[in-house]
């Protein structure tokens, strides 16, 4: 439509004018916005973090509604987590918190909120120290669900509620998690991850050919990735233990062939990844196994009475103190009967009194002292751990709340008796090992519902020694300890 | 081969008799300057229903005749005249009805040289004849001689008359390019012509005139032979003609007798022997050995008509899917199944219309040849281009490779954009049926392209393509070829590898399999006589066997197991699948199929719908899928995935969703996915504590 200007009124022509103004206003700032945001960005990308950040909180402060500003708080955010992994670590992940709390509170509808909800959660799942600190993790990962259900990070949460819900031994909540992952889409990456956990789900859940079949799945969905090999070992473990049961047998010195000078060997450990360390009670000092040579981990550690592995390193305990894996030394009271150490999934150290009763020692170094039965050794399982009472004689497996959900006594389904139990291992598919004394001296393997699965007697076995340490390898082996003979032994 | 009895051609026979005159009388009236008649393309046959026909024409021009020479009725027979006239001048003239044409005139003006109200139009009638035909013989025995000679002097005044001296007879005689009856009179226009005279076989001359009224012309032509011709018809009329593997053109439906073809010659032809091949559409094509006496001496042959024989053939066509509508050659057919439609040998096109998808196939028939086809619809792409008229990176290449895109989705019937809008594309898809799914670009930045896939019923999917990439389309088109499958081969078996044994290690196994002699904890070390080492070589076996049964072997013990094929579920948000692709693919096979089949491709739907967040479309698919109560995918996955989507209609469809998946628990045998999948006896009690904790 063509306007006489001698028709425009001078009110409708300054109005005009003001919206003009207003527009290109507007415009500059949107422009500044932008321009700060990507000023931030390369700082970032040149890893100059400090002027990065500064940068990046200017345009919040004076932008804090737009939509770069809900991009730079994740960015933010994420170097947060980062620096989390190299320096104080609670402070920076309380950092990426509050950024992230921001994305929330503000920034819901911007197509980064579904990664920030997720990020959250995931933070908030790391920093949980017992079941109910999960809750609030859990509530970002449904939120994620719910508000962006065809967003990639949908899938992600949905992993993330089924290890959270693992985590909180609800193994067939977890399944269906898993299982959505799966579906949406089976050949993604994801999903194999999501395979081995919901094997891990079927294992806990006694249905063994779950299990293995969604390990098959793995192996033949992604053949030659780690998830393979993983799914592989699990399976190996599975059959060999729960259905091969194949007669133990002793393959002599460990490693075979390989000569080395041990020093009363009295304790064994295995890592995240298999690594065997031992401790030499001769040297006080514990080792790691790296290629053909026994690498010293530490310093020096007199009289250690359990060792096991805390995620940063190997944790020792003697009568006085614990010394973590990242060398923290504490000096806790009431040591002098402690017997066994050992680390749940909320990453506190347990330690087990011959005179009853168990320590729990949080990240933070806090102790809690929980009622129980006088114990020999612990264990870790993934829903609690596993406890030996020479005083009850019965092995207690107890829940992530330290009280037992099952109780099996010394001896049952043996042709003899037992007595004692020297040394507790476990592997992450739930089989328990342990050395027996008694009218029957040997080794047994049950699994995470207290049935026996193998078992053999030393001497059958031809062995004889002084049997003091105990850890399950990878391949489904028992390596022993033996103090006596300065060896350590290999079963198959 | 065949023989033939020769004859000469006689070329000076009498107009009407000559079919070669009628043609050019034809030419002749076509180049007239005639008005076109109202709405009438100049090529279009009149359609019988409106013009009466020739036959009806001559029995109305003798009644009319009878009317004035028997009974004297005059003023009868002039209207009679007059119809005739009117009915002749408003169509096409051929030969024969010009002439005819001509005679009512003739016929009317002597009428109205009777009738004193009507003496005034006598000239007008003559000189209408003279425009039809500037060579009309008056009827002498009609006309008396004050008319005759009317005539004349009105020829005389207008047309100059020349005299040809033809040798030999029978050519074309051409005036100013336009071809003339070769008579040896003719009435030609004052004025400079150039008039040629050739007849194949001879060579052709041609003269320069100048013609002035009232000064007669003779004219000679005498040609010089240089080959011999041979003039054939053939049967049926139309077909084409070959000498020694060259096309030398087409034949004509004889205009005189329409069973024949008008006289073909072959001209110049070169000394030795030919090979003359007769092809015709529906016919057995004819060879015929020319030996070297047509062609030395020079001389005319004319050959008796060559009749062809009809090349017949019968097409069956079966589908899976009984709906669809056969058109043959772009000719409807009727609907499926066909059964020994007769058909003529040789190449022909193949469309099947289904309500959705269409089958499209080329096809030889052998001569008496029974071709059968087993039609199955494929998808329907058509790509309606890109929306507006914005420039961006690399269009002329990108618009090329959408025209092409075809050859990189075999599995589909592309359909190119054409020059019309998208909108205007999809309105003319939507009302012709004639797609199934709709591809589309809108410009988004000047280096990056929208793309939307959509099915009819508006179910879609996007993803922007960035223009300078090598293969724009290539993601796309990966996408659109993947169909995942719908189906497994199972046993009923589980194996594992076991640490340290060789074999299949069978580790759980359904019942029909232990009753079968199947032992669990056990090794199958043979399938199908193939040595397995391990479950790689087990499945290799399984997905590549087709029968109904499988032998195995544990140990020395042979075992027979039935193979079963057993639903899947397709993934559900993967990065690697076009959604609507995917789910105009399951309504297509979903047509035809029964049982099992129809309820595992509206299960898949359902997913499909489900990922397109069409929960209510989702629900009816679920709703029409019905299985058995049996292991792996099966009534119980339905019922839980019908839980879902009640899930996600909101709160008020949540007391269905609890009825779903309770009975959905109660189906124990069923999982997810396919049979080695989860539970959904678990998942459906999981689903049950979420929405009652």
């Amino acid at each position: 439509m063509l306007l006489n200007p001698s028709d425009i009124k001078p009110r409708t022509l300054s109005r005009a004018l003001l919206g003009f103004l207003a527009g290109c206003l507007l415009h500059a700032q949107i422009d500044l916005t932008e321009r700060l945001y990507l000023s931030g960005e390369k700082a970032y990308l040149a890893e100059r973090f400090e002027e990065a950040m500064d940068t990046w909180n200017q345009l919040i402060q004076q932008s804090p509604q737009s939509p770069f500003s809900a991009q730079a708080l994740f960015f933010m955010a994420q170097h947060h987590v980062n620096q989390s992994q190299k320096q104080d670590r609670e402070l920076n992940l309380n950092k990426a918190l509050g950024a992230l709390e921001t994305i929330k509170q503000k920034h819901i509808a911007h197509e980064v909120a579904a990664k920030a909800l997720l990020l959250r959660g995931r933070i908030l799942s790391i920093q949980a120290q017992k079941q109910s600190d999960l809750k609030e993790a859990q509530g970002e990962f449904h939120r994620v669900v719910d508000l962006f259900p065809a967003h990639p990070s949908a899938l992600e949460a949905r992993f993330e509620l089924g290890n959270g819900c693992m985590r909180q031994q609800q193994p067939s909540t977890a399944i269906r998690h898993f299982a959505s992952v799966i579906q949406a889409d089976p050949k993604a990456t994801l999903s194999a991850s999501a395979m081995l956990s919901m094997a891990e789900g079927f294992n806990q859940m006694g249905d063994l050919p779950s299990a293995l079949r969604a390990l098959s799945r793995v192996k033949h969905l992604f053949p030659e990735t780690q998830q393979s090999q993983e799914a592989q070992w699990r399976m190996d473990l599975l059959i060999k233990h729960g259905l091969l049961r194949p007669a133990l047998l002793s393959e002599g010195a460990w490693p075979s062939g390989q000569k080395t000078e041990l020093k009363s060997p009295t304790h064994l450990e295995r890592g995240i990844q298999g690594e065997i360390y031992l401790y030499q009670d001769g040297w006080d000092q514990a080792y790691e196994r790296k290629g053909t040579e026994w690498e010293k981990v530490g310093d020096a550690f007199r009289n250690a009475r359990a060792m096991c592995f805390d995620g940063e390193g190997l944790c020792l305990l003697s009568a006085r103190q614990l010394r973590r894996g990242n060398g923290t030394v504490l000096e806790l009271e009431n040591l002098r009967d402690a017997s066994g150490l050992c680390m749940d999934s909320w990453q506190n150290l347990w330690i087990t009194h011959t005179k009853g009763g168990l320590t729990l020692v949080d990240v933070k170094g806090g102790t809690r002292e929980w009622p129980a039965p006088g114990g020999v050794a612990i264990a870790p399982l993934s829903d609690g751990a596993i406890l030996a009472s020479d005083t009850n004689r019965s092995l207690l497996f107890l829940d992530a709340a330290g009280q037992p959900r099952l109780t099996l006594p010394y001896g049952k389904d043996f042709p003899k008796p037992f007595k004692k139990i020297v040394a507790l291992a476990t592997d992450p598919l739930g089989h328990v090992a342990a050395i027996v004394d008694g009218d029957f001296e040997g080794v047994a393997i049950w699994n995470r519902h207290g049935e026996l699965l193998r078992y053999a007697e030393f001497k059958a076995l031809g062995l004889k020694g002084k049997f003091r340490g105990l850890a399950m390898d990878r391949q489904g082996g028992l390596i022993l300890a033996d103090r006596s003979n300065d060896l350590l032994i290999r079963l198959n | 081969m065949l023989r033939f009895k020769k004859h000469l051609l006689r070329w000076n026979a009498p107009m009407q008799a000559s079919p070669l005159a009628s043609c050019l009388a034809l030419i002749i009236f076509c180049l007239a300057p005639k008005p076109p008649l109202k709405g009438q393309s100049p090529l279009e046959t009149p359609s019988p229903a409106i013009f009466p026909s020739t036959a009806s024409l001559e029995q109305q021009f003798q009644q009319a005749k009878a009317l004035w020479a028997s009974q004297g009725d005059r003023d009868a027979a002039s209207t009679q005249f007059e119809q005739i006239i009117k009915s002749l001048e408003d169509q096409q003239l051929t030969p024969q009805n010009l002439h005819m044409l001509c005679q009512s005139y003739n016929w009317l003006t002597v009428l109205y040289d009777r009738t004193p109200s009507k003496r005034g139009q006598v000239t007008k009638n003559l000189e209408t004849i003279l425009k039809y035909m500037p060579d009309f013989e008056i009827d002498k025995a009609i006309t008396n001689t004050r008319l005759q000679k009317q005539f004349e002097a009105l020829r005389a005044s207008r047309l100059v008359k020349v005299t040809f001296e033809l040798d030999p007879q029978g050519g074309t005689l051409t005036v100013d390019e336009n071809p003339l009856e070769a008579r040896n009179l003719r009435h030609i226009p004052p004025g400079q012509h150039k008039i040629r005279y050739e007849k194949p076989g001879y060579q052709s001359q041609e003269q320069t005139i100048e013609l002035v009224l009232k000064e007669g012309k003779q004219l000679d032509f005498q040609l010089q032979r240089i080959s011999s011709t041979v003039t054939f018809q053939i049967k049926p009329p139309q077909g084409e003609i070959w000498l020694d593997g060259i096309k030398m053109g087409q034949t004509q439906r004889d205009l005189q007798n329409p069973d024949l073809s008008a006289p073909f010659t072959l001209k110049a032809l070169a000394k030795g022997k030919h090979l003359l091949e007769i092809k015709a559409p529906c016919y057995q094509s004819r060879l015929l050995a020319l030996d070297p006496t047509f062609s030395e001496p020079f001389a005319d042959h004319l050959l008796d008509p060559i009749h062809l024989d009809p090349s017949r053939a019968r097409l069956s066509i079966d589908s899976k899917i009984k709906e669809g509508n056969l058109f043959l050659d772009g000719e409807p057919k009727g609907s499926l199944p066909i059964k020994d439609l007769q058909i003529c040998a040789g190449s022909h096109r193949v469309e099947i219309r289904y309500p959705m998808g269409a089958y499209h196939a080329q096809i030889q028939v052998p001569e008496g040849g029974h071709f059968r086809v087993q039609a199955h619809p494929k998808l329907r792409l058509a790509c309606l281009g890109i929306e507006g008229e914005g420039e961006f990176a690399s269009k002329a290449a990108f618009q090329k490779a959408l025209l092409e895109l075809q050859t990189r989705l075999p599995h589909l019937i592309y359909i190119p954009p054409t020059e019309q809008n998208p909108r205007e594309q999809l309105k003319v898809l939507q009302e012709k049926n004639s797609a199934d799914l709709t591809l589309v670009f809108k410009l988004k930045s000047p280096h990056e392209l929208q793309a939307i896939i959509s099915t009819l019923q508006e179910e879609s999917s996007q993803w922007t393509l960035r223009c300078l990439d090598p293969d724009p389309l290539k993601a796309i088109v990966e996408r659109i070829n993947t169909l995942p499958a719908l189906w497994v081969n199972t046993l009923g078996v589980d194996v594992a590898d076991a640490p340290g044994l060789v074999g299949a290690w069978v580790y759980h196994a359904n019942p029909e399999a232990i009753q079968a002699g199947l032992v669990i904890h056990q090794a199958i070390t043979r399938m199908e006589g193939r040595v397995i080492e391990n479950t790689e070589d087990f499945y290799k076996v399984l997905k590549s066997h087709s029968k109904d049964t499988l032998s195995l072997q544990q140990g020395n013990t042979t075992i027979i197991l039935d193979m079963r094929k057993k639903p899947l579920m397709i993934p559900q948000q993967a990065p690697w699948l076009c959604y609507p692709a995917l789910l105009s693919w399951l309504r297509i096979e979903a047509q035809g199929a029964e049982g099992e089949e129809k309820a595992t491709l509206l299960l898949n739907q359902a997913i499909t719908l489900m990922h397109l967040q069409r929960f209510d479309r989702a629900l009816e698919c679920l709703r029409q899928s019905a299985f058995e109560d049996q292991p792996g995918v099966s009534q119980g996955t339905v019922e839980y995935l019908k839980g879902l989507c009640l899930m996600r209609l909101g709160a008020s469809y949540r007391p269905r969703a609890l009825q779903a998946f309770e009975k959905a628990m109660t189906l124990k045998k069923a999982t997810l996915m396919g049979p080695c999948g989860p539970s959904i006896h678990l998942l459906a009690q999981e689903a049950l504590k979420e929405i009652k904790p």
